[in-house]
């Protein structure tokens, strides 16, 4: 029997100021050695629950109950007596005992690396607990063997890519031999491909070294795989903790109860969804639930969908195929199709013509790009890191002259980065709308807030639905909330074509469709909107085009449907799971509309 | 044999440190014109042409000042050349101006080769083991900047994109623009250091006394030179703490006894200060005897394939 390493006794939290509990009554144990994932809305609780694991990390406020960690190993650090063994409350740990036993990862890159050098990164925690150099070296020379970091081991941090960033702060971490690591949406930051090899790391760390994991996460797809149990947490409370092939009962109990979904419902895998819906669409399974668990994985889903196939009781016939193509895929494609053809040159209100552009001379980042963007689309630009998107945007916004080549540009332009940081100037969020206004109007300078002005900024506020932070400062909004706040702004010069530049990172479920729903407005209102994003669920269900930057240019550029379905890697997972059994299918609605369908 | 600076850093700080004691503890022709010829020789040899232009730039002022105003306001020494307002400017004086200015040339200049020979990482080493605090201060510093340049750039862009450009701006407004760049760019990193700050803790900063990682080995190449500079450096850095070096400028000059001790110990600071060049013209020499001979060795084995076929 493997012990517990954790202990949460009735742990309750209350931040000052606030009056509701930001967790309540927590009671949980973590075994040994667990890769246990924290799943929840981005405000339900989950970092407030993390921080209550590390001495340093616990805020300031009102707390009940008592966290426990459990240490039965005696003398494995380095020959350093370990006083302080078996059951002890967390906030009495020496802090020592807190750094070394429990690592902590967080979600912002940058400014959790200290040093300007990899190897002495590593070496950060080490030389704080006072190890002799030779000692530092092996550990730390170890640890990049183990983690595959060896060939930047010498480098700048600064020259790092954020996925490797937050690598090198892992392994600073797992250094000092930790027995526990806590990770605080460490890949919230990261593209899908940086994320999926930081969480490789971690799992290679959880079978090969049998340290206890602790994640909390958004996009679930990637770590519910190798979760030994999943804490789903809800309003500050934990609703159930299970196995992730157990997560439907879960879901399913909660939907009785309260008779709504769990907010982590757009969390979890596509496939996971299907499945539950699937069986919410016709009250019984098509195949005895008992004889398949819940798919979690893309393979799995496939699995379960080629299963339903062969039992003859997939849910549509030829003749729903055909009108569900319809409906969906083939009007659209054919329409847009048309579109692009007939009125190539008129509906297009951004034309790239064959530009290049480099930031060093023999590297080029754009090379002899070409690109119409129509009027009125909402066009997604994905592709992996460093193949030119960003500086693509740049080139048709004017931040950057293109060195050949014409970019034709029909209206006003404007571009959001990445950070909604470095737009912030003012004190409140009102002022911070209302900051744009006084500035544009260069004739008059010294006009004073008028009732004109404060109107704007109301119905920006109410479009953005962040009318309770109005008085806040801009920095202690949520992720998503300054993300519309910037969004805002941007707005405010009055765009016609509007640039976003990964807009939905970091973003929960919720307010990704929230972002959705204010950018489809805009387009209904006759703006263009060009947005990047990693995120091709995103794509999928709001676009209407999209295109796939690869080596500084473009490469597919189609209207949605035909994008994703042609696309045999580079498409949702939907339609990787769906391929070849049901044609079109790229997004859990469309799947969901088929099987309706069949019934 | 390896360059001199790819020694261990310690050597080079002794090194260093022996030259600089010898060179200001007296305002001594000797030592000074010694110290400054090996100083611009060395440097002529790891820099090239360029540093004795740069160096000529450096000495005007040095020079002016020592030379001139020096004996403009100082008026002691017996031997006065002429009257200014009724005030003597000596000899001595201006002897004195002109040694202290050499010797003051002579010492920028070391540090100037210094520069080759301590880099960023070797100066954190030494730093940290007497000060690990401040090293990491230091070596944090060094890392806010690129990262405040790229936040910068990040906002004067966020900027642009909502069409604020600082090219069609007034010169008033452009600064006020800037500022306000800056004052975004301030608040974003401070509310960044917030969270090294807990990242720190996380990883056990301020529980005990740190030590300072570092890559450096003490090899026997470095116990080798340490005893060279040694044998060289010790006899005229004992000297010149002693105080054997000193000149009296006032009233009147009493320059160094030409003794047999003295010529010993400025020959010995001369072939000191020459171990540096001479390790790297040694290590030069066999560099390009190795690249030669791998020449040599290509172009036999191309020989051999040729007659092979």
């Amino acid at each position: 029997m493997v012990g517990n390493i954790i202990e949460f006794d009735n742990v309750s939290f209350t931040y000052p100021g606030a009056n509701k509990a930001a967790i309540k009554d927590i009671t949980f144990e973590i075994r040994q050695s667990e890769f246990i994932v924290i799943a929840g809305k981005s405000g339900c609780g989950k970092s407030t629950l993390l921080s209550h694991m590390k001495k340093n990390h616990i805020p300031f406020g009102r707390g009940e109950g008592n966290m426990y960690f459990i240490d039965n190993a005696n003398n494995e650090s380095g020959g350093i007596p370990n006083i302080n063994s078996g059951r002890i409350p967390i906030e009495e740990m020496s802090d020592r005992d807190s750094a070394q036993k429990i690592g902590f990862v967080g979600q912002d890159i940058d400014s959790q690396i200290v040093s300007d050098k990899v190897w002495h990164e590593l070496s950060f925690g080490l030389e704080n607990l006072g190890y002799k150099n030779d000692v530092m070296r092996r550990r730390t020379a170890e640890i990049a063997e183990f983690m595959g970091i060896r060939e930047i081991y010498r480098k700048k941090t600064e020259e790092l890519s954020g996925g490797e960033k937050q690598l090198v702060a892992l392994a600073s971490v797992m250094a000092m031999n930790p027995k526990v690591l806590i990770l605080d949406e460490p890949v919230n930051q990261l593209s899908p491909k940086a994320a999926k090899s930081f969480i490789n790391a971690l799992v290679q760390i959880n079978r090969e070294l049998s340290t206890t994991i602790v994640i909390s996460e958004q996009r679930l797809s990637d770590v519910l795989p190798y979760a030994d149990r999943v804490v789903v947490m809800q309003d500050g409370e934990i609703v159930d903790i299970k196995k992730p092939e157990e997560l439907d009962v879960v879901f399913d109990e909660y939907r009785k109860k309260k008779g709504r979904e769990l907010a982590i419902y757009n969390a979890i895998p596509a496939a996971s969804r299907i499945y539950m819906n699937a069986e919410e669409n016709f009250g019984k399974m098509p195949v005895n639930k008992k004889q398949c668990k819940m798919p979690v994985s893309v393979r799995q889903g496939r699995e379960w969908i080629e299963s339903l196939s062969e039992h003859g009781k997939l849910y549509f016939t030829e003749e729903h195929n055909t009108s569900g193509k319809q409906n969906t895929s083939g009007k659209k494609n054919i329409a847009g199709k048309q579109n692009i053809a007939g009125n190539k040159e008129a509906g297009n209100c951004v034309t790239v013509r064959d530009i290049s552009f480099s930031y060093a001379k023999d590297r080029k980042v754009i090379d002899k790009l070409s690109l119409n963007i129509e009027a009125g689309s909402f066009t997604v630009i994905m592709g992996g890191n460093g193949s030119g998107k960003t500086t693509l945007l740049k080139c048709i916004s004017g931040i950057l002259k293109t060195r050949s080549g014409k970019i034709y540009t029909d209206g006003k332009v404007a571009y959001l980065v990445q950070n909604p940081k470095a737009l912030f100037t003012e004190l409140t969020v009102e002022e911070e709308l209302a900051e744009i206004l006084t500035d544009n109007k260069k004739s008059d300078k010294n006009m004073k807030v008028n009732d004109q002005i404060i109107n704007q900024v109301d119905e920006m506020l109410n479009l953005l639905e962040i009318e309770d932070c109005r008085k806040m400062h801009p920095y202690d909004l949520s992720g998503g909330q300054a993300q519309r706040l910037a969004l805002g702004k941007v707005l405010l010069t009055q765009p016609d074509i509007l640039l976003l530049d990964e807009p939905t990172k970091g973003l929960d479920g919720e307010f990704k469709e929230k972002l959705a729903q204010i950018l489809k407005q805009l387009q209904s209102e006759g703006k263009t909107i060009v947005v990047i994003t990693h995120d091709m669920e995103f794509a999928a269900k709001h676009a209407t085009h999209c295109a796939f930057m690869f080596d500084g240019d473009i490469v597919a550029s189609d209207e949605k449907y035909t994008f994703f379905c042609e696309n045999m890697f580079f498409t949702t997972e939907v339609s990787r799971m769906t391929k070849g059994i049901l044609e079109g299918c790229i997004t859990v609605e469309d799947v969901q509309r088929r099987l309706a369908h069949g019934k | 044999m390896q360059r001199f600076n790819e020694y261990h850093p310690i050597i080079n700080l002794i090194f260093i440190v022996i030259a600089l004691i010898i060179t200001m503890s007296s305002i001594n022709p000797y030592t000074a014109g010694l110290s400054l010829f090996m100083a611009l020789l060395y440097g002529r040899y790891l820099y090239g042409k360029k540093y004795l232009k740069i160096f000529a730039f450096l000495s005007i002022p040095v020079i002016i000042f020592a030379a001139v105003f020096v004996p403009l306001f100082s008026h002691n020494g017996e031997t006065a050349l002429f009257y200014i307002n009724d005030l003597p400017v000596t000899l001595e004086t201006i002897l004195f101006g002109l040694v202290t200015g050499m010797m003051m040339l002579a010492t920028i200049s070391w540090f100037y080769v210094a520069g080759s020979m301590i880099d960023t990482e070797k100066f954190l080493y030494l730093t940290g083991r007497l000060l690990p605090t401040i090293a990491l201060i230091i070596s944090m510093t060094i890392g806010m900047i690129p990262k405040l340049i790229k936040k910068y750039k990040e906002v004067s862009d966020a900027q642009a994109g909502i069409g604020r450009n600082s090219g069609d701006m007034s010169v008033m407004r452009r600064i006020q623009f800037m500022l306000k760049k800056l004052s975004i760019v301030i608040s974003w990193t401070l509310e960044d250091s917030v969270n090294t700050t807990v990242s720190m803790e996380s990883r056990g900063y301020g529980t005990g006394k740190r030590t300072n990682a570092h890559l450096f080995k003490f090899i026997r190449n470095d116990r080798i030179m340490l005893v060279l500079l040694m044998a060289f450096g010790s006899f005229p850095c004992t000297m010149a703490i002693l105080g054997k070096y000193r000149v009296n400028y006032f009233p009147s000059m009493e320059f160094t006894e030409i003794t047999f001790i003295n010529v010993v110990s400025f020959f010995m600071f001369f072939l000191f200060m020459g171990i540096p060049m001479a390790s790297d013209i040694i290590n030069g020499a066999y560099e390009n005897s190795g690249e030669n001979m791998s020449k040599a060795a290509a172009n036999s084995n191309e020989r051999r394939d040729n007659n092979g076929r």
